[in-house]
C-alpha cells in the first residue's frame, strides 16, 4: 500500500485528518464529516464569512484532481493513524466514529513547518465554526457551497484515488 | 432558227367549216382583191399576239367562235395560242391545234405585266430572248419594260402605216413618244437596252424636293435659335469666356486628384495602423493570459513545496515514533504487527524529499520564463501605445486634409458645370453654322437638268450609218432606182433617196421604202446576231403596182409611174424568198405576184368572186 506520489498520500491525508481531529477534540467525527473537512481545511475560501482564512491551496480551475480526495483515501489514512495509536476508533450504534487519541497532542505539537502551522490554524478555525454543529447542519452548508462536488465525495473509484 | 415562226391562223365556229391560212417557213403571199379579208388577216395576227384587244368588226366573223394561231418557238417547240373571237385571255397548248384540244391549255393573260410570266407577251419575248428588257422613255431616264405591244410595229406593218409619211421609227406619230421610239430602235439595232440607266427625278420634282429640304433645315435652325434663347450670349464672347475658364482651371483637376490621392493614402495608412494595433493588443492579451497561468503555477509550486516540508516533518516524527514500543499493547517495535505502516511512512517521507527538489528546479525555470514574458508584454504595450499615437496623428492629418479636398472638389464641380453650359452654347452655334452652310448648299443646287445629265437618245451615228448601208443593200437587191443614193437620215429617222426624204414621195414609193426599212431591220439583226421576232408581216408594200381604176388609192404619182416600170416587184419577192432560212415573211398584196416567183413562195389567193376559187379569208354568210 505504497503511495506513488507524496501529495494526497495516506501520510499527507493522515496528517491532515489528525490535525482536524485534534482541533475538534473531544468531538467525534464520522467518515463523511472527515471527508468534508479534508476538503475544507485546504479550501477555507469556499466558505463565506468575515474571518474566513484564505485557502491554503491555490484555487486552480483544474483542482478537481485535488478535490477527488475521497472517502476511501480518508478512511485508509484514519486506519493508518489508528495503527500509529494517534486516532481512536469508536464503533457505536450511530456507526463508526473517529477521535484524536491521547498521543495525538504531543505529535501535532511537533509539527512546526509553516504549512503545518497553517493547517493547524485552519483546523482550529473550522473547529470553532463546526464543532458545536450537528452533522446535518454541516451537510446543508457543504451542499449549498460545494454541493456540486457531492458525487465526487461519494464516488469510490476514480483514477487519482487509486492509492490503496 | 432565230425567232418565232407562224404556222397557221384558223377560225372555228359551230356548224361552220374552219377557215384560215397556213404559212410556209419562208415567204408567204396572201394576194387578193379588195374586201376579201387580207388586212383582216394582219389584224387577226396582231389580235392573236395579244397586241390588240379585239378583232375588227366585220360581218363574217359573227359565225366564228375561236381563233387558233399555230407557232413554232426557237427551240422547235410547237405551240398553239387559242383566243375567243370575243377577245379576253388566251390559252396555250403544246403542239399544233386547229380545233379544241383534248387537254386543257395553260391560261395566258393578254396584258403585258413585267412582274408576271403568264402573259402572251412574256411567252413571245422570252422566245426572242428579250424578256425583261427595258427602254428609257424620257430625259429623266424613266423606263418602260419591253412588251410585244411595243415591238409590234416592227413585226406587223399595216397598210396605213406602210404608206404613212411619218418615220417608220416614230410609229405612234406622237412627239412625246419620240425618245422612247428612238431608244426602242436603238435597242433593236444594238441589242443593248436601258435596264442599267438610272432614273432621275424630273426638274419639277427636284424643285419640290429642294423646297422641302430648305424648309426642314430652316426648321432645325429655328429649333436651335429657340434653344439659344431670346438674348443669346455672343459667340465670340462665349469662346473667350471658355478660354478664360479653361485657363483659370488649368491645374484644378490635377490638384483635386492630388488632394484625393493624399486623403486616400492617409486613410489607408490609418486603416493599416489600426489593424496592426489590434493584432498587437490581441497578442498582448494572450501574453497576459499566459503570464497569469504561469503565476498560478508558481503559486502551486510554492504551496506544494510547503506541503512537502510539512509531509517530511510529519513523516519524520512518525518514523521516530515507530521505533517506540506499541502504545496500545506494550510490545517492542520489531514485534509489532503494524510494521508495514512504518515502511509506508518512510517511503512517503523519501518521496516527498525528492519531489521537493524537482519542484524547486521547475520553479526556477518558471520564474525565468515569466520574467521574459513580462518583458515582452511591456514591450508590446509600449508599441501599442505608440501605434495609438500614430493613429491620432493620422486622424489629425486627415481632418486637416479633408477641407482642402472638399473645397477643391466644389470648385471643380462648379468649373465642370460652367464649362458644360458654355460648351453647349458653342455647340449650338456650331450646329447652326453647319445648317446654314447646308442650307446655302441646297439653295445652290440646280433644279434644271444640266447638259451632261441627259442620256443620249436613239442609236449612235455609227450604228445608224451601218443601218443606212443595210437599207441601201436591201434596196439594191430590189433594184430600186437610185439605190446607190440611199441614206438613213438621223434627224428624220427615215430613208432618203438622193437627199429626198421618204415622206416627200408618192404613196407607193413610201410603201416600198417603208418595207425596205422593215426588211433592213431584220437583215441588220441577222447579220449582227441580234434578237429579232423571226417573222415579218407586210401589208401592201407594192402599192405602186395597183390598178388605178379599181384601187381606192387612185392615180399613180410620177415617181410611182417610174417605179412601176421597173422590175422591182419580182426582185423584191425574190430577195424576200432568199431570206427563207432566216426570217419568215408574209406579204399581203392586191396585185398579182410576178409569175417568176410562183415557185419560191406560198401564194394564197382570195378571188373576191363567188364560185371562182376561194372568195376570201372567212366564209361569206349566205
Amino acid at each position: 500500500m505504497l503511495d506513488k506520489h507524496p501529495f494526497n498520500s495516506t501520510l499527507e491525508t493522515g496528517i491532515r485528518a489528525l490535525v482536524v481531529l485534534e482541533a475538534f477534540y473531544p468531538r467525534h467525527c464520522d467518515l463523511m464529516e472527515m471527508t468534508w473537512f479534508d476538503h475544507l481545511i485546504v479550501h477555507t475560501g469556499d466558505i463565506d464569512g468575515q474571518d474566513v482564512p484564505e485557502s491554503l491551496h491555490p484555487d486552480l480551475p483544474n483542482r478537481t484532481g485535488e478535490l477527488l480526495v475521497r472517502r476511501q483515501l480518508v478512511e485508509r489514512s484514519l486506519r493508518m493513524m489508528q495503527q500509529m495509536h494517534l486516532v481512536d476508533v469508536f464503533e457505536t450504534e450511530a456507526g463508526i466514529e473517529f477521535c484524536a487519541s491521547e498521543e495525538a497532542p504531543s505529535y501535532v505539537e511537533l509539527l512546526q513547518t509553516p504549512y503545518s502551522l497553517a493547517l493547524k490554524e485552519r483546523a482550529r478555525w473550522m473547529a470553532g465554526r463546526f464543532a458545536q454543529q450537528e452533522s446535518v447542519e454541516i451537510r446543508e452548508l457543504i451542499e449549498s457551497r460545494i454541493g456540486r462536488w457531492t458525487t465526487e465525495f461519494t464516488t469510490d473509484d476514480t483514477s487519482s484515488g487509486r492509492s490503496a | 432558227m432565230n425567232g418565232i415562226r407562224l404556222r397557221h391562223l384558223v377560225f372555228t365556229g359551230p356548224g361552220i367549216e374552219p377557215a384560215g391560212l397556213g404559212f410556209d417557213e419562208g415567204l408567204s403571199i396572201i394576194y387578193g382583191a379588195s374586201n376579201t379579208g387580207k388586212s383582216f388577216a394582219s389584224k387577226a395576227i396582231l389580235f392573236m399576239l395579244g397586241v390588240s384587244k379585239s378583232l375588227p368588226e366585220i360581218e363574217e366573223i359573227a359565225a366564228y367562235e375561236s381563233v387558233w394561231l399555230g407557232l413554232t418557238l426557237p427551240d422547235n417547240r410547237d405551240v398553239t395560242l387559242y383566243r375567243a373571237t370575243q377577245g379576253g385571255q388566251f390559252k396555250l397548248y403544246e403542239g399544233l391545234y386547229k380545233k379544241a384540244a383534248v387537254k386543257d391549255g395553260l391560261v395566258l393573260r393578254q396584258k403585258h405585266d413585267s412582274k408576271r410570266t403568264d402573259t402572251v407577251s412574256h411567252l413571245l419575248l422570252n422566245a426572242m430572248g428579250v424578256a425583261g428588257k427595258a427602254v428609257v422613255r424620257d430625259g429623266n431616264c424613266k423606263k418602260d419594260a419591253l412588251s410585244i405591244y411595243l415591238l409590234s410595229p416592227y413585226v406587223v406593218v399595216s397598210e396605213q402605216d406602210i404608206i404613212a409619211e411619218k418615220s417608220p421609227v416614230f410609229t405612234s406619230g406622237s412627239p412625246s413618244q419620240r425618245t422612247f421610239e428612238q431608244n426602242l430602235f436603238k435597242f433593236l439595232l444594238t441589242g443593248v437596252d436601258d435596264v442599267a440607266a438610272v432614273t432621275v427625278p424630273k426638274p419639277s420634282e427636284r424643285k419640290v424636293a429642294k423646297a422641302a429640304k430648305i424648309e426642314l433645315v430652316d426648321e432645325l435652325i429655328a429649333q436651335i435659335d429657340a434653344e439659344l434663347g431670346e438674348n443669346p450670349p455672343d459667340e465670340r464672347e462665349t469662346e473667350e469666356q471658355l478660354r478664360r475658364l479653361e485657363q483659370s482651371a488649368s491645374d484644378l483637376a490635377s490638384r483635386l486628384k492630388d488632394a484625393q490621392a493624399k486623403l486616400d493614402a492617409l486613410a489607408g495608412e490609418r486603416r493599416k495602423t489600426i489593424e496592426r494595433r489590434r493584432e498587437l493588443l490581441e497578442r498582448a492579451g494572450e501574453l497576459d493570459l499566459t503570464i497569469e497561468r504561469f503565476s498560478k503555477l508558481q503559486a502551486v509550486y510554492s504551496s506544494d513545496l510547503q506541503r512537502l516540508q510539512s509531509i517530511e516533518e510529519g513523516g519524520f516524527v512518525l518514523v521516530a515514533m515507530t521505533d517506540m514500543d506499541c502504545p496500545v499493547c506494550g510490545a517492542p517495535s520489531d514485534a509489532q504487527k503494524h510494521n508495514h505502516a512504518a515502511e509506508e511512512i518512510a517511503m512517503a517521507h523519501k518521496a516527498a524529499a525528492a519531489e521537493a527538489r524537482k519542484i524547486e528546479r521547475e520553479q526556477r525555470e518558471l520564474t525565468q520564463t515569466i520574467a521574459s514574458l513580462e518583458a515582452e508584454a511591456v514591450g508590446l504595450r509600449r508599441t501599442v501605445d505608440s501605434e495609438k499615437k500614430e493613429i491620432d496623428r493620422l486622424d489629425g492629418e486627415i481632418e486637416k486634409a479633408r477641407p482642402h479636398e472638399t473645397s477643391l472638389r466644389e470648385s471643380y464641380e462648379v468649373y465642370v458645370s460652367k464649362r458644360s453650359g458654355i460648351v453647349r452654347v458653342l455647340d449650338l452655334y456650331k450646329r447652326r453654322s453647319n445648317l446654314s452652310t447646308r442650307r446655302a448648299e441646297i439653295g445652290a443646287e440646280p433644279t434644271r437638268r444640266s447638259k451632261g445629265d441627259a442620256p443620249s437618245v436613239g442609236p449612235d451615228s455609227t450604228t445608224l450609218f451601218r443601218f443606212g448601208e443595210t437599207v441601201k443593200s436591201v434596196l439594191t437587191e430590189w433594184r430600186f432606182p437610185d439605190a446607190d443614193k440611199v441614206q438613213f437620215d438621223t434627224e428624220a429617222m427615215d430613208i432618203t433617196v438622193a437627199g429626198k426624204l421618204r415622206a416627200a414621195n408618192g404613196k407607193g414609193v413610201r410603201a416600198i421604202l417603208h418595207a425596205a426599212f422593215n426588211v433592213a431591220v431584220v437583215v441588220f439583226c441577222i447579220e449582227n446576231d441580234l434578237p429579232h421576232p423571226g417573222f415579218l408581216v407586210l401589208d401592201t408594200p407594192l402599192l405602186t403596182y395597183r390598178e388605178p381604176m379599181t384601187s381606192r388609192y387612185g392615180e399613180l404619182s410620177d415617181d410611182e409611174k417610174v417605179l412601176k416600170k421597173t422590175g422591182l416587184a419580182e426582185h423584191f419577192y425574190k430577195h424576200l424568198a432568199s431570206l427563207k432560212d432566216k426570217v419568215q415573211i408574209i406579204v399581203i398584196e392586191n396585185s398579182d405576184p410576178p409569175v417568176a416567183i410562183r415557185d419560191v413562195a406560198r401564194i394564197e389567193t382570195f378571188s373576191g368572186l363567188e364560185g371562182n376559187g376561194r372568195f376570201g379569208l372567212l366564209a361569206r354568210r349566205m
